[in-house]
């Protein structure tokens, strides 16, 4: 009785030595050159663009790691990295710490703004407009005979972006619709997927992708098709306009290439921000969480626009003095384009 | 109406007799068909350097059914389990929101046959395999409620052996020492982001161990009562290596049939 006691209270015991942790191998030191030292292998290891860019990462490193030591304090890391990866010159690439923020932002911040959606509401949707999807979607009628929906973003739950069944029933009668994207910058494919599909005709090819897939910088997948499926659902195949700025971005320019390989699909406005990459969220050992492109995504031509951006149908901008008189020069481009269509 | 009456009263006493048959018979018969639902404690461990390199700790409940035939010479059993676990870094970090959420399935079938005996039949000595089914899915969360997606199937056949050691008459620790001879593995890119390749790969690959030490208890003719201590740990290195370590401390009621 004795011997099955101790066995009993020895099996207890034992979880509490946490053997589980025994064989792992430690984590590396969080120091200032280990984190740096960790951000740029990663980056090395999985970034896409490095051969489309032209950029000699291998240079870049020799040019940085001398600045880092033990003694860099955190503010002088955080400047470091982010003007490390700012030689990426893309959109996708982040770093987040408790306090600051990198970016890269050139893609739109140098461009005309060419949007106020203030200006729509007041000057445009005159008969009123309604908000849904928790202010993912405004929209209202332009005309009498042409919608107006505006997305701003494809960040959100599916459920709200579910509200576009509801939207598209009130304009299912209507000849046209002008859907507008400008300033959305992106979000999830799912929730932008979701949208077009109710504008499919039928199942379209809008883009190829390659995966970086192996330890060198060119060691990228075959291209892989992406292909849209119709929704289920009745598909709003009438003459669409879709407007664009530079703001148009990620998911969104996902959006853009979906929606412009539907024939009755006219994309107006200004060419949109030029990124593609499909980011992934990884961390340092301090903690700190940075993005990093994953993939190289291209037109169904199989040309790259990383960098470049989605030239559209229409290419028209909004000079200041027209924004300042409340004028949209794009939305009425896009109201006389349908009207064309419609005759 | 009177003759539906008869038919339901005849199959009453049909059951019933079914019933006490069986229980007579088993009064001359061993019990070989044992049913267990096994709950406890799962301290894990992982390090998955394809998505972080940091380890991540924590601890849950797992649960567990297993089912048993204990024959004299031969041994079958299935086992399903699952847990859903929520393990924080190692590393204090500034951001208090990273986190992973660590689901995990296993389903496994062995097979032992009776190898041995020892000291007049006090230890015996069974040896077999298992065919052991593992999916571990981790949703790890860095910032802003966002989450990235790691993980692995892994689908293999194990060398196994089992030491028996009779304390008593009611008492009994066992033994068992099971690693994979080859092993089917889907290990998807990062954030589930790529084409996927599965992979057949062997030990020098793929490296993972069970133990178990196992105290059985005979409460009853019909009820058994064991405690478990488990140790799991495996490793696999392609894209970029994954370490897991588990313990579990299980207790499970056994019903035997």
């Amino acid at each position: 009785m004795r011997k099955v006691r101790f066995i009993s209270l020895s099996l207890v015991l034992m979880i509490f030595c946490s053997c589980q942790g025994l064989l792992i191998e430690p984590d590396p030191e969080n120091t200032p050159e280990k984190n740096f030292e960790i951000l740029w292998r990663e980056f090395d290891r999985y970034y896409s663009y490095f051969v489309y860019k032209n950029i000699d990462w291998y240079e870049i490193y020799n040019q940085y790691r001398p600045l880092v030591s033990t003694q860099t304090s955190d503010e002088e890391l955080f400047t470091i990295l982010s003007s490390m990866l700012d030689n990426l010159q893309d959109g996708h690439v982040n770093l987040y710490t408790p306090h600051w923020i990198y970016a890269y932002e050139a893609w739109w911040r140098d461009y005309p703004a060419n949007f106020d959606l203030d200006i729509i509401r007041r000057n445009y949707l005159t008969s009123g407009y309604t908000i849904a999807g928790g202010g993912i979607f405004t929209y209202g009628r332009l005309t009498d005979e042409i919608g107006y929906i505006q997305i701003s973003s494809f960040v959100g739950p599916e459920e709200a972006f579910l509200e576009i069944y509801t939207i598209l029933e009130e304009f299912r009668d209507l000849r046209g619709l002008v859907v507008d994207i400008r300033d959305n910058s992106g979000g999830s494919t799912k929730n932008s997927d979701l949208i077009a599909a109710r504008f499919a005709d039928q199942k379209r090819l809008y883009a190829y992708v390659k995966w970086r897939n192996g330890p060198e910088h060119d060691d990228l997948t075959e291209p892989l098709e992406l292909v849209i499926e119709p929704s289920e659902e009745w598909k709003y195949v009438k003459p669409v306009a879709l407007l664009t700025n530079r703001r148009v971005f990620s998911a969104a320019e996902d959006f853009v290439l979906v929606m412009r390989a539907f024939p009755h699909v006219t994309v107006i406005g200004d060419i949109t921000g030029g990124g593609a990459g499909n980011p992934i969220l990884r961390e340092l050992p301090n903690g700190w969480v940075y993005r990093l492109s994953r993939w190289q995504e291209l037109t169904p031509e199989m040309e790259m626009y990383e960098g470049i951006g989605l030239v559209p149908d229409v290419l028209v901008g909004i000079l200041d003095e027209d924004l300042a008189a409340g004028k949209d020069t794009i939305l009425e481009t896009a109201i006389t384009t349908l009207e064309f269509f419609f005759n | 109406m009177a003759n539906h009456i008869n038919k339901s009263r005849l199959c009453i006493y049909f059951i019933i007799l079914i019933f006490l048959q069986t229980l007579h018979a088993q009064n001359y018969r061993p019990k070989k068909n044992y049913i267990g639902l096994h709950t406890g404690v799962l301290s894990s461990s992982i390090k998955d350097e394809l998505a972080s390199p940091l380890t991540y700790k924590g601890s849950g409940v797992p649960i567990q059914l297993s089912y048993r035939f204990m024959g004299n010479k031969n041994r079958h059993s299935v086992y399903l389990s699952y847990s859903k676990l929520k393990l924080s870094p190692s590393a204090a970090l500034p951001y208090g929101q990273h986190s992973l959420d660590h689901f995990q399935v296993d389903l496994a079938y062995g097979y032992h046959h009776y190898l041995a005996s020892m000291f007049r039949e006090k230890v015996k000595i069974y040896l077999g395999g298992v065919w052991d089914n593992h999916v571990s899915v981790r949703e790890l969360y860095y910032i802003w409620n966002d989450y990235e997606i790691s993980g692995e199937l892994i689908s293999s056949l194990d060398i196994s052996a089992i030491l028996e050691f009779k304390i008593s008459k009611k008492n009994q620790l066992a033994y068992q020492l099971s690693f994979p001879i080859v092993a089917f593995i889907i290990r998807p890119p990062y954030a589930g982001k790529g084409p996927v390749i599965p992979k057949i790969t062997t030990l020098d690959r793929f490296v993972r161990f069970k133990n178990s030490l196992v105290l059985e208890h005979t409460l009853s003719r019909y009820f058994n009562v064991r405690l478990i201590y488990q140790y799991i740990y495996y490793q696999y290195p392609e894209s970029q290596r994954v370490q897991s370590g588990m313990d579990h401390f299980i207790v499970e009621i056994v019903f035997k049939l």
